[in-house]
């Protein structure tokens, strides 16, 4: 077989990027439809913020872009999202679990559980109730890519955040395991990119 | 966001083998490529995407703190014994 285009896979194919609005996952959103990609975000970013707007201009047109301004951590938001897909009779390409909280970086004896659970809602549940709504809409080939972190790898004195990156790659695993579809279910690892806006 | 925490910026370049954070679109091609048709037998696993932290382990800070990577320590291959 003769190697594939740098953009095989990619043109025309059907994306939903969690936390796409800014940062990082914005930059993904823009090299997605750069390359001819349909994204669907979902972000709960208020509508009047200014990165929406940076977003459709880079939309070659509103075919292109949707955006899903809801929590990523409540199952409504995803049979909704899963709901219009299927009812578009889109197949989906690839999802992103990209939305991701740092909480409040406190230690072990000094977490609070509603804030404990609040950084494992968006960072842990998330994805899988992503994972459990958006993959039975993938074909042979689609791929799954949960973004983690480097202190999923290591101790880290942010006990929740360190802890929600650890299960998000055994999460990874577990899903790998079960769709099997030749596509990539892989964990980016990244100490940390800044933001700038 | 790690950004609104200059110590914790400054602190995680100093660690960091490459010396500079990430920026937002350096992750994001990293995604692409699991997201295109080039990484079709990538699955199950994790990839690291930061500028040497997990590779170069401790060492990188170890090698920094007693000079041997260009740190502020003596660098002990050249000898100042007489």
């Amino acid at each position: 077989m003769n190697l594939l285009p740098i953009d095989s896979g990619l043109r025309g194919g059907v994306f939903i990027v969690t936390g796409g609005a800014r940062g990082q996952g914005a930059s993904l959103v823009r090299g997605l439809l750069g390359v001819g990609a349909t994204v669907h975000i979902v972000d709960p970013l208020g509508l009047d913020d200014a990165c929406w707007q940076t977003l459709r201009d880079a939309s070659p047109d509103s075919d292109h872009l949707h955006i899903w301004n809801d929590d990523v951590a409540q199952p409504d938001t995803w049979l909704r999202l899963g709901a219009a897909l299927r009812a578009q009779d889109q197949p989906v390409q690839g999802l992103v679990n990209n939305a991701g909280i740092t909480g409040p970086r406190d230690t072990v004896t000094r977490t609070d559980l509603a804030e404990w659970n609040r950084v494992m809602a968006v960072n842990l549940t998330a994805a899988m109730l992503a994972i459990r709504e958006i993959a039975p809409l993938m074909q042979q080939g689609g791929s799954i890519v949960n973004i983690g972190s480097t202190v999923g790898m290591t101790g880290y004195y942010s006990a929740a955040y360190s802890c929600s990156k650890w299960a998000l790659r055994g999460l990874t695993r577990s899903a790998a395991l079960e769709l099997r579809r030749g596509g990539s279910g892989s964990t980016v690892c990244a100490p940390a990119s800044w933001t700038p806006r | 966001m790690i950004r609104n925490s200059p110590p914790l910026m400054q602190a995680l370049q100093q660690v960091i083998p490459v010396q500079a954070m990430a920026e937002p679109w350096q992750i994001a091609q990293t995604v692409l490529f699991l997201l295109g048709a080039h990484s079709s037998y990538i699955t199950a696993t994790d990839i690291a995407v930061d500028g040497g932290v997990t590779g170069g382990g401790i060492f990188w800070p170890v090698g920094r703190s007693v000079g041997v990577l260009g740190g502020a320590g003596p660098d002990p291959r050249v000898s100042t014994t007489s």
